[in-house]
């Protein structure tokens, strides 16, 4: 019996993570999936269509694969991206009745997106959830990939988050969303990232935020630690210039290599791959499940706290194309690397903050001993928030990624989120002040909005903050006994 | 007649430890006499050919059926349940049929487990409850395992027990309940395990509490196990368990024998008098001696004194573990500042060789318990070897020593909800305010009757 999460991919960035993210999963099931019969941990993520009949027919779990489809929704205002995915090697996961695309793109304006191209394609959009939500027999959530900085994937995806709130309240709302750096090319990405991250602390359960800047980082990083790297990430370049995909911002940055130099394709698996670790513990068995709403419950301790920084160790699988494989380490280092600023996906170090909850998803040959002695031991060397002393979630799932021996995969809810919040207010005020570009925006919505919008950002901020510098009461009220009866 | 005890497992732990005590159950089972086997079958198993069940696959129908009812919000682990049951050595299986699973997790949320999940499946569970109790021929009780901290385990498991205290209200209700690591399982155990107990201690007869702290130091320590895995540890947990349940026969203290004595412990009826004097007081813990590993039980020899001396002091010192016991402690005096924990009542199981004769003395030392205890130690023994050993002792309790978790568990809960942390996703499935403050006032008092012990 299937317990399903629909991927809902908005805008270029969100499309191509997303295309990433479907091509890993596969081959992580072929790899675990070795009598081709359609099971559950398939189920989670595919169908199982039988083509030749048409309207298609479900094959139930148990059957042999016949076909497999992506429980997706992909959305895009242009149709390069789209285009690309329908005549590239994922073509077979998708079906051009699941996509919605526009001609024109949103010009990198979230307004845009988000207020006219919003209700324009409410409609559609929803027909295109409801779908998928048909199809599935216990819908768990969605995962909406996009980025924060352009205009489709950031504005219509806050739209279209806002839909799924009001229509399936009931659905967990997982984000995984890519903050553009501080050297963006988009010109209009201040304004479009706070309005975005706006909707998030709204209507999300759970955002993980993912930084450019960080996955250049790593990707950069592994690259120079392997000898006979080339500079584009891939060490036979006939993969890497073979692949259509290419670019991790949102926006009509161009990110075909020879643009910088900048390594989307890595960067995209290294998202995609968070995703793959992230549901690993509700497609397959474990010692210590771990499901999509236990990680809401114990990680977001205040309603609006719920942006979670994750790292991983190894940050990315052998099996992903393009990319060099560190050095094989062993499960004391990966315990530890989960913790270091190096492996964030956020360019932050949470260990200068204040931990409210942090989650660790541990997969392949790892049990509860090992768990807690690095717990024990890495505990030491954090901050927890006074009012929590046993802040630690552990996950155990038996199968680890492809190729590999053990993972770790850690989700933080930190105070560190401050300073990328504060980030995106500061840059956003700097435009606003002087009124550039604003203009664009209020064409579609008013100013007030776009300024209620940043003082909601700012508070987000400082609830971080007074977090962090909450000190522990001399007493804490307690109910005394009745006394002996 | 020892009577039939039908167990019900809820959510993952408790279905894994439920699973290995089935498994223990049978493989005592398979190594005893054949009049004892017929016994703990009786007691725990049907036979296979259930007649509700034409259609099952001839070739393990002939293999005795678990009295269990399997309930989970997911359907991962009772699948894993049943093929572990089928694939054991010792020959037995689960009904397919009775068990219950969900599409959804609880999320380690009590509330939602509780509130949300508990009406859905109230009448699926105790329907399927209920077919399991029409076929024993004398019901002894109910047992259920759980965790405490965890969504389902813990809430929708706290709503069964209520369920089936009101459905089924003369039967004996005992819990099994496996409080969790301090840190590193369930970030929200303090809540989920303050709601479970407060819930637990209304309508159970004996909430047996067994930490998995203490199991996973009994592997490491006895066991010689350097890594234990949750099936150690839920390996230990049943032998314990098992301990009590496994045929035996009462007998006095005295030597003259009081009432009762030399019939057969009726399940669960008898544990529940024994150990559960006082409705405000139902907090029990076990404790098994020996324990190692099989490999060193051909070198061990087996004294009754040694081990009854051992476990009385285990008993004294509050702790489950035989390793490091602090034999400074006294009864009587304030035990030179250490704490010397108070029992309220204990019973004791004693199998293997010369069980009949062993002198229980030291466990009935009047200091250890407080005066106005009605009947504080009842003893039961068996003939039969328990674990390979040649001796063996099992010691329920209703002791203090459960009390300082209890204690460290409400001191973070309280900390906790002065922060306001976590409040809104338990209000969102209807446990307020309100119901917080209920149970930590009734845990407070139960606490607050074992420290004036």
């Amino acid at each position: 019996m299937p317990r399903e999460i629909i991927t809902v991919q908005v805008g270029q960035c969100g499309n191509q993570i997303g295309c990433r993210f479907w091509e890993m999963a596969l081959n992580e099931h072929a790899a675990y999936n070795a009598k081709a019969r359609y099971d559950e941990a398939l189920s989670s993520f595919f169908q199982n269509v039988d083509a030749r009949r048409d309207p298609p027919v479900n094959v139930p779990v148990g059957d042999p694969i016949r076909a497999l489809k992506a429980r997706a929704v992909v959305v895009d205002m242009e149709e390069g991206v789209t285009n690309e995915l329908l005549t590239g090697p994922m073509r077979d996961v998708f079906d051009s009745k699941q996509f919605i695309t526009g001609q024109s793109g949103s010009g990198n304006n979230w307004a845009c997106g988000s207020h006219h191209y919003g209700p324009m394609y409410r409609e559609s959009l929803l027909e295109q959830v409801r779908r998928p939500v048909e199809e599935a027999d216990s819908l768990q959530s969605f995962m909406l990939l996009h980025s924060l900085g352009g205009g489709t994937g950031s504005g219509l995806g806050s739209y279209l988050l806002a839909a799924l709130a009001d229509e399936y309240p009931d659905v967990y709302r997982f984000s995984v969303s890519v903050f553009p750096s501080d050297d963006d090319d988009v010109v209009t990405s201040p304004y479009n990232a706070m309005l975005s991250c706006a909707a998030l602390a709204e209507h999300a359960d759970c955002v993980l935020p993912v930084e450019n800047q960080a996955l250049m980082d790593i990707v950069q990083s592994i690259e120079a630690k392997s000898k006979n790297a080339s500079p584009f990430g891939g060490r036979s370049g006939g993969v890497l210039s073979g692949s259509s995909l290419s670019g991790v911002d949102g926006g009509d940055v161009a990110g075909r290599a020879g643009h910088g130099g900048k390594p989307w394709d890595g960067m995209n698996g290294i998202a995609a791959n968070l995703l793959l670790n992230l549901t690993a513990g509700m497609r397959f068995d474990g010692a210590l499940n771990v499901d999509i709403n236990e990680i809401t419950m114990n990680l977001v301790p205040f309603p609006r706290l719920h942006f979670l920084l994750s790292s991983m160790s190894p940050v990315v699988t052998p099996a992903d194309r393009g990319m060099t494989v560190p050095a094989p380490r062993t499960l004391d280092q990966i315990f530890s690397e989960v913790f270091s600023t190096d492996r964030q996906l956020a360019s932050v170090d949470p260990r200068r903050n204040t931990y409210m909850a942090c989650a660790l998803l541990m997969r392949g040959a790892v049990n509860i001993s090992d768990a807690n002695r690095n717990v024990e031991r890495l505990k030491r060397g954090l901050k927890m928030a006074h009012w929590v002393s046993d802040g630690f979630k552990v996950g155990l799932c038996d199968r680890a990624p492809v190729n590999s021996l053990y993972s770790a995969t850690c989700l933080a809810n930190n105070c560190a989120m401050q300073k990328p919040l504060s980030a995106i207010c500061e840059r956003f005020h700097k435009l606003r002040r002087k009124k550039v570009f604003l203009h664009h925006y209020t064409e579609y919505m008013d100013v007030e909005d776009i300024d209620g919008a940043a003082a909601s950002i700012g508070s987000l901020a400082e609830e971080y903050a007074r977090v962090d510098a909450s000190r522990a009461p001399d007493a804490v009220p307690s109910i005394a006994p009745l006394g002996f009866r | 007649m020892p009577g039939s005890v039908v167990t019900v497992q809820l959510g993952q732990c408790g279905n894994q430890v439920g699973c290995e005590l089935f498994d223990t159950l049978a493989r005592e089972a398979a190594a005893s006499s054949p009049s004892v086997r017929d016994e703990i079958h009786e007691a725990f198993f049907r036979s296979g050919d259930g007649a509700a069940r034409p259609s099952s696959s001839s070739s393990s129908s002939s293999s005795p059926t678990a009295r269990a009812v399997l309930i989970d919000m997911e359907p991962k682990v009772i699948a894993s349940s049943l093929k572990r049951a089928r694939r054991s050595s010792h020959r037995w299986r689960y009904d397919a049929n009775s068990a219950l699973a969900f599409q959804s997790g609880s999320g380690n949320n009590w509330a939602r487990g509780y509130n949300t999940y508990g009406g859905l499946v109230r009448d699926e569970a105790l329907e399927l409850v209920r077919r399991e109790a029409e076929r024993c021929d004398h019901l002894g009780g109910f047992l259920l395992t759980q965790s405490l901290a965890g969504g389902t385990g813990a809430g929708l498991g706290a709503f069964v027990a209520e369920a089936i205290r009101d459905e089924h209200r003369g039967a004996t209700i005992l819990n099994h309940c496996v409080w969790p690591y301090e840190s590193g399982e369930v970030i929200v155990q303090c809540y989920n395990t303050l709601l479970t107990l407060s819930t637990l201690l209304n309508v159970s007869d004996g909430v047996c509490v067994v930490q998995n702290e203490q199991l996973h130091r009994a592997c490491v320590g006895a066991l010689k196990i350097k890594r234990p895995t949750f099936d150690d540890m839920n390996g230990v947990a049943a032998t314990q368990l098992a301990g009590v349940l496994l045929p035996s026969v009462a007998r006095g203290v005295t030597p003259a024998g009081g009432a009762g004595c030399g019939r057969k412990l009726m399940l669960l009826h008898d544990v529940s008098r024994g150990a559960c004097c006082d409705p405000t007081m139902r907090l029990l813990s076990l404790r098994s001696v020996p324990m190692m590993p099989q490999t060193s039980v051909d070198f061990t020899t087996f004294a009754w004194p040694g081990l009854i001396k051992r476990a009385r002091q285990m008993l004294l010192t509050g702790t489950t573990l035989e390793e490091g016991l602090d034999w400074g402690v006294e009864p009587g005096g304030d035990g030179g500042g250490r704490v010397v924990t108070r029992c309220l009542a204990a019973m004791a199981f004693l199998r293997g060789k010369g069980a009949e004769d062993a002198d229980v003395g030291a466990l009935s030392d009047p200091r250890l318990f407080p005066t106005w205890t009605p009947s504080p130690l009842s003893v039961s023994h068996s003939g039969a070897r328990f674990c390979g050993y040649d001796a063996s002792l099992t010691l329920l309790s209703n002791c203090q020593s459960a009390c300082p978790p209890i204690g460290r568990m409400l001191a973070r809960a309280y900390q906790m909800k002065h922060a306001g942390a976590y409040l809104h996703q338990y209000a969102e499935h209807g446990v307020g305010e309100g119901e917080f403050d209920e149970a930590f006032g009734r845990v407070e008092d139960v606490l607050a009757a074992y420290r004036a012990m």
